[in-house]
């Protein structure tokens, strides 16, 4: 099947639970936090969380940030915002 | 002095110096200057995992890590109030349950000033959901006060546009949001250098919360320690009471017995 982690598309066997997507994602143990389809799905249930085909999958960590800096930080060049409404609203307006 | 802590959300601290960890070179120098700030409340943002690399590469919680400094999510980068709870929400699952949010708005890319209507739209959302809201706001004292009545942690008029430098722009909107205040005022973006930080809390604010003044000087350690002295030093001469200010001179020495 196949899923959108982070906003790209992944391969994922059959079934995986949302734990054997950290796991295959070297993301095991660390601070995070993981939304299916925009729900808050809770560390507690990753291991039982059964994803299906299609499912969007955004999982978060802390990164250096301030005031509002829309870049990031230099050590996270490749994080983005986690949804792109800053363009939408911008035009919008 | 007890009337030196600063207590946001039932939760007391000694340092009226609030931290962003954004825009640093390496997580060293975030390290460095978080712990030359004396900082106790350091502000981080949500954004995505990098999926697929440096595996092993170090967290910023590892260099800040939430059981010696309270970590202060913050909704930078959301331009509606949708983004930011959702970025709250987030940030309480990343931190098993945490409450205290900073929330901010913003309204366009340029100003980077907040969009307050989705601000106090979101405030209402967050308070109602149980968290202990820091919220960036604009100086105008009826908003201020608005976000206070919301039922708002704290309120963070900026002093400045963010990233700006540009000092303590508007003090009598800061003056009167801090005298109409039943919550904690922090001057949350503007400040350039020490002396900034210094009006700000001779003005009364009960703190300050920075990232580029510091993250940007040629020597992020030493500005880090500036601020925090400037901070301590506003606090005391706000403490103090200043002198009234005179047209004309009055000498310091005594008059009397003069040999001369």
């Amino acid at each position: 099947m196949k899923i959108i982690l982070n906003g790209n598309a992944l391969d994922l066997p059959d079934n995986s639970t949302l734990l054997k997507l950290i796991e295959s994602q070297d993301l095991t143990g660390k601070r995070l936090a993981v939304e299916v389809n925009l729900e808050i799905i809770p560390k507690t249930e990753h291991a039982h969380y059964i994803l299906k085909n299609d499912d969007k999958v955004e999982i978060v960590h802390a990164i250096g940030g301030g005031s509002a800096n829309n870049s990031g930080s230099n050590f996270a060049l490749n994080s983005g915002i986690i949804s792109p409404s800053v363009n939408n609203h911008l035009d919008k307006s | 002095m007890s009337d030196n802590l600063l207590t946001i959300a039932g939760k007391t601290y000694n340092s009226r110096l609030l931290v962003g960890s954004g825009k640093y070179v390496d997580l060293a120098e975030t390290k460095a200057c978080t712990e030359a700030s004396g900082a106790e409340i350091i502000t981080v943002a949500i954004r995505r995992t990098n999926i697929g690399q440096n595996p092993g590469e170090p967290n910023l919680l590892d260099v800040v890590p939430p059981e010696k400094y309270t970590i202060l999510p913050n909704t930078a980068g959301c331009y509606t109030a949708e983004d930011a709870i959702r970025t709250c929400r987030m940030a309480r699952e990343l931190l098993d349950g945490h409450k205290l949010v900073k929330l901010e708005v913003l309204g366009d890319e340029k100003t980077l000033f907040p969009d307050i209507t989705a601000t106090l739209k979101a405030a209402e959302v967050l308070v109602k959901d149980g968290f202990d809201v820091m919220v960036y706001t604009s100086d105008d004292p009826l908003i201020a006060k608005r976000l206070e009545e919301i039922g708002c942690a704290a309120v963070m008029p900026l002093a400045a546009p963010i990233g700006s430098g540009l000092g303590i722009r508007n003090p009598y909107n800061i003056l009167t949001i801090v005298e109409n205040a039943n919550v904690p005022i922090l001057v949350d973006a503007g400040v350039g250098t020490a002396s900034d930080a210094a009006i700000a809390m001779e003005l009364g604010c009960d703190g300050i919360l920075m990232n580029t003044a510091i993250a940007a000087a040629k020597n992020p350690v030493l500005m880090a320690s500036a601020m925090k002295h400037a901070v301590i030093a506003g606090r005391e001469a706000f403490l103090a009471g200043r002198m009234p200010r005179k047209r004309f001179a009055s000498a310091s020495s005594p008059i009397d017995g003069t040999f001369f």
